[in-house]
């Protein structure tokens, strides 16, 4: 059975995309590696940049940065999935 | 607290069986394993935080309680061993309620360990286990019967994921398990007394070990 990703899986896997593409990725790119839906993409981005995971920079294109904060959340979060996994609970 | 006379006598039987030092070791392993259960309960409640998982805080909380376990019977085997030559009735009082203490904070931490991993429906079915016991057996035999369930998820678990830290998690319940067996035996061999330490120290050295490999980078 394929569980359901919480809210903090899908955060994490929008910051690992960006994190993975030098630090800075267009919408496109999160929203076909995140598998999420156009406006569940952009509710969680704005989340992540209300809370100063993201940033939001507008040149030709729009494209986000990924800031010191974002990393240490997907460290962190490296580590909970690790421990959590260690014990068998799904978070 | 006023508690039956019955496990005061039979802490009293205990005081003459077992030799001073035994005390000593007992204490060192008591403090080490309280040590490290505060740090496992700290990990898991920053992760807590992250997370938000409720599990994680329930396995905070059980660390928790089974670290302020072991600060009791810490505390009464340091107390034990310093004033050997000369126990009295506060003596087997303070052992009689750090015991007491022990066995309802364990039993408890136990029983969230077992809610973590049951299917949410059957959570409520556990909280009608008393967890009040004077006798010393009780407490060890219903503690064995939480931890074989908690041993046997995290052996289905290790098998699942086959990872080391999952690996580490299984043979220290296996171990702590050990612990529980080994003093229900001890009428058998006083020497199981330090045997039933071994195991726990190692069981705990087993989730430091895992505790050391998450967190660092």
């Amino acid at each position: 059975m394929i569980e359901r990703r919480t809210k903090a899986d899908i955060l994490f896997d929008i910051l690992r995309i960006v994190q993975q593409n030098d630090g800075k990725a267009k919408t496109t790119k999160i929203l076909y590696g995140a598998n999420l839906s156009y406006s569940r993409l952009k509710q969680h981005v704005n989340y992540l940049i209300e809370n100063g995971f993201l940033q939001k920079v507008q040149k030709e294109a729009t494209y986000f940065v990924i800031t010191d904060k974002g990393l240490l959340f997907i460290n962190e979060f490296r580590k909970v999935k690790r421990f959590s996994e260690a014990f068998g609970i799904s978070i | 607290m006023a508690f039956d006379l019955t496990p005061i006598l039979q802490q009293s039987q205990v005081f003459s069986l077992i030799p001073e030092w035994f005390y000593l070791y007992s204490g060192l392993v008591y403090l080490l394993s309280l040590a490290i259960s505060f740090l496992v309960s700290y990990f898991s409640f920053r992760l807590y935080r992250i997370s938000s998982s409720r599990k994680q805080s329930l396995l905070a909380v059980a660390f928790l309680l089974i670290g302020i376990g072991f600060t009791f019977l810490s505390a009464a085997s340091f107390y034990t061993y310093e004033n050997s030559k000369s126990l009295d009735q506060s003596a087997f009082d303070l052992n009689n309620n750090a015991y007491s203490m022990y066995y309802v904070l364990t039993l408890a931490a136990y029983l969230f360990i077992v809610m973590i991993n049951l299917p949410k429906k059957d959570e409520k079915l556990f909280l009608i286990v008393p967890l009040w016991f004077i006798n010393s057996s009780q407490f060890h035999l219903t503690a064995l019967l939480f931890l074989i369930y908690i041993s046997a998820r995290s052996v289905f678990n290790f098998f699942k994921v086959k990872t080391e830290d999952a690996f580490l998690v299984m043979f220290a319940f296996l171990m702590i398990t050990l612990f529980h067996v080994f003093l229900l035996l001890m009428p058998f061999g006083i020497e199981l007394y330090l045997v039933a330490h071994t195991f726990l120290i190692v069981g705990f050295l087993s989730l430091l070990a895992m505790l050391i490999r998450v967190t660092r980078k």
